[in-house]
């Protein structure tokens, strides 16, 4: 992992990279940060060896290596595979974890730093996904079975669980208020300072002038969308988010979607399906009472559910937009 | 006023006996209820512990994709009740993530922030 370093702040940020984005951990005691560094270290370590499709040893490579059979499993998977299968309930299907062969048929079958300046290929057939409801989960037995040719990919849920863990962690242990962000899906937990902890929104986690700045005090928020993690497949542009129905990545509806939720899991979980959604996705938030800023490939801003006007609203859509 | 007849050993013995064999069966019969109340407490919260905890309903490999969207039952097969177990253990182990099947909204919805930044939310 690369070195860390401290922001040369006040607000106490420690910065550090993995699974190929930026890591942020901010505590609102000073003296909690060591602790927090070690926190965060060690679940993004067990996140890695539960959830990494590209570490051969991992507990999902074994899994979809062994597709068409029954895998004894680790009830830290277990339990990674039961918050997908919620996820997966309670978006329709639309945030699926069979997506990995998928994925790997677009080329996506190693670390994407390894394939952000294109793949050889072409663009394959649509084809629906295997399907979460395809998955076999004996909890007694600590076993997963996945479709013969099926292969899970659990990155939307992975990485906003770390957050949500690593923000509990730190606050039920440490004592004091955290943020947590990984590659833009932010965990808070604990006291918040009296502000609010504040955050950006824009199209990437790496902006440091972004459009709009919300304050939050609990929970997660999280943005997804299609304008980055894409890469050259042959000829054409893919990117990460794919439709389960085709197997391909969803057609451009919304640049980016972030969404506010009682946890980074469900935020991520609401912000991802919302893109998958496209049209549909403003009224499926408000009917959830979700606040969400989606961002349409026009340029143009809807807002659902009561997250605050900002000077970039300019809109298209429904009622929830301006 | 009628004299009393002392009471022969034969009939002292046979109303002790009876009283005995009264006893044993009220025994008998208490403890049979106790069983069948058991099994019946048994399966109540059997039932209530599936709806309760609905979890993952295992198929099988031909199953529709979720795309498709069919639904799922909750609760009755043996695996959903392995699940429940899951569930549970899961909250118990400190999952942060909500343990609602549904997504649920933040308890505050996010304001207009008053200061800078401290990280940004966005694609990665």
């Amino acid at each position: 992992m690369p070195a860390a370093r401290l922001a040369p702040s006040r607000r106490l940020v420690y910065r550090t990279r993995a699974w190929s984005t930026g890591v942020e951990l901010m505590v609102t005691d000073p003296s909690c940060l060591v602790g927090a560094t070690t926190i965060l270290h060690d679940e993004i370590e067990r996140m890695d060896l539960l959830a990494s499709r590209f570490r051969a040893h991992s507990e999902i490579s074994r899994v979809n290596r062994g597709a068409g059979s029954e895998v004894r499993v680790s009830a830290g998977f277990v339990e990674l595979m039961a918050v997908a299968d919620r996820v997966a309930r309670a978006t329709g299907g639309a945030v699926d974890p069979t997506v990995g062969a998928a994925l790997c048929r677009l080329g996506y079958d190693r670390d994407f730093a390894a394939i952000a300046d294109g793949v050889v290929g072409e663009l394959p057939s649509p084809a629906p996904v295997a399907g979460w409801r395809s998955v076999e989960i004996d909890v007694v037995a600590g076993t997963v079975t996945i479709p013969p040719g099926a292969a899970l990919d659990l990155g939307a849920t992975a990485k906003a669980l770390t957050a949500d863990r690593v923000a509990d962690a730190v606050a039920r242990r440490l004592g004091c208020g955290v943020l947590v962000s990984l590659g833009g899906d932010v965990a808070v937990a604990g006291s918040p300072p009296p502000e609010g902890f504040s955050v950006g929104v824009g199209t990437h986690w790496s902006e440091t002038d972004p459009p709009v700045a919300v304050s939050i005090r609990s929970g997660g928020l999280a943005t997804s969308g299609i304008s980055a993690r894409s890469w050259r497949l042959g000829r054409s542009v893919v990117h990460h988010l794919l439709d389960p129905m085709t197997g391909l990545p969803v057609a451009p509806c919304w640049s980016t979607v972030a969404v506010a939720a009682s946890s980074c899991v469900d935020a991520n979980a609401a912000s991802t399906a919302a893109v998958v959604k496209g049209a549909s996705a403003v009224s499926w938030l408000e009917s959830l009472g979700l606040s969400a800023r989606l961002v349409a490939v026009d340029g143009s801003v809807s807002l659902a559910a009561g997250w605050p006007d900002d000077d970039a609203v300019t809109g298209p859509e429904s009622g929830a937009s301006r | 006023m009628a004299q009393l007849t002392p009471a022969t050993a034969a009939s002292v013995n046979r109303r002790a006996k009876a009283r005995r064999d009264a006893g044993l069966n009220r025994l008998s019969t208490a403890t049979r209820s106790v069983g069948v109340a058991t099994v019946v407490v048994a399966g109540l919260l059997a039932v209530y512990l599936g709806r309760a905890f609905p979890g993952h309903h295992a198929t099988s490999s031909a199953a529709a994709p979720a795309s498709a969207g069919t639904s799922v039952s909750a609760g009755t097969s043996a695996s959903s009740t392995s699940t429940a177990t899951s569930t549970g253990s899961a909250s118990s182990a400190g999952t942060t993530g909500s343990t609602s099947q549904s997504i649920t909204p933040a308890t505050q919805p996010p304001a207009r922030a008053t200061t800078p930044p401290v990280v940004s939310s966005g694609v990665s």
